[in-house]
């Protein structure tokens, strides 16, 4: 089931909330991937889809309004994580610590209602991982682990190529187990 | 070996952990939410159209217009006035108007002091 573009583009309202039906759901999961917060991932959410509204006319006819959807998702997760990192990096708790002597820093706002209890422990230390890699590798992780995207679609939402997508799930594979590695051995030593 | 196995144990866990997340639903409201955001953001960009908005644009580009306009008269006045009584725009006006005579005439142009 899909949506009238030509209907979107005239600002067909009832159009509109059609779309929202099909994919909120779906932006709201990856907004919930990238940043593990219902509240924020629901604002963000939010967000999209008024940037959806106000730029559909710039929606090219053919390409997918779902990965373009999800385009517009991801921009506004980077923009929201690093906000937030800037907004730690003024703490002056923070400058405290040392990058190596703390590899994994743990989600403080951890709240993805997706995960059950005892998964919880877990699932926050590799978020803390996550946070920890470069934009793209986590990107592609979270599209392909949480998502459950494969390679063809992940290389569309990108706008990258298929070699690019398994090298940097390769790469962001062996960085997570690193720094988890490195998190188990010191918690495990106290 | 026993610790290594178990923090091998702990990593997989991890990675299992996210690959288990129960997908998860929004509000039933959302829709109208963003629908309000929407409409708000328009009528935002309109407000700027509104009649107090304009007035506050006119009174700003009458306020610009008005000391541009005394910016410039200030500064092509003073040239474009007619010498007040007792102003010289020459020493020559200044001689003839004295009737200075003309050794005294050299000294005035010169500016050297009389003594010498």
């Amino acid at each position: 089931m899909e949506v009238d573009i030509g209907e979107l583009k005239s600002g067909n309202e009832q159009a509109f909330r059609q779309l929202m039906a099909i994919h909120s759901k779906g932006i709201f999961n990856l907004c919930l991937g990238m940043i593990p917060n219902r509240e924020d991932a629901e604002d963000i959410t939010q967000d999209v889809f008024v940037e959806a509204y106000k730029h559909i006319r710039t929606f090219r006819e053919g390409a997918h309004i779902k990965t373009w959807l999800f385009r517009i998702a991801l921009n506004k997760c980077y923009d929201h994580i690093k906000y937030s990192k800037r907004q730690k990096r003024h703490g002056i708790m923070q400058s405290l610590f040392d990058k190596e002597d703390n590899p994994i820093e743990l989600p403080s706002n951890f709240a993805h209602p997706g995960i059950t209890i005892e998964n919880k422990e877990h699932a926050q230390a590799i978020y803390g991982a996550l946070d920890a890699l470069p934009e793209n590798q986590k990107t592609a992780f979270t599209l392909y682990e949480m998502q459950g995207m494969d390679y063809k679609q992940i290389s569309d939402t990108m706008e990258i190529s298929l070699s690019a997508v398994e090298s940097l799930l390769s790469r962001a594979r062996t960085g997570l187990r690193k720094k988890l590695h490195t998190y188990y051995t010191r918690n495990a030593s106290y | 070996m026993e610790t290594r196995t178990n923090i091998e144990d702990q990593i997989n866990k991890a990675f299992n952990s996210v690959k288990d997340i129960e997908p998860v639903e929004l509000p039933f409201d959302f829709s109208d939410k963003v629908m309000n955001k929407v409409h708000s953001e328009k009528n935002n960009v309109r407000s700027l159209y509104t009649f107090p908005s304009l007035l506050k644009v006119a009174a700003m580009i009458t306020i610009v217009l008005v000391n541009v306009y005394t910016l410039k008269l200030a500064l092509t006045s003073n040239n474009a006035l007619p010498p007040a009584p007792g102003q010289y725009t020459s020493i020559n006006d200044f001689v003839s108007d004295y009737g200075i005579n003309d050794a005294n005439y050299e000294l005035v142009t010169s500016n050297k002091p009389a003594h010498e």
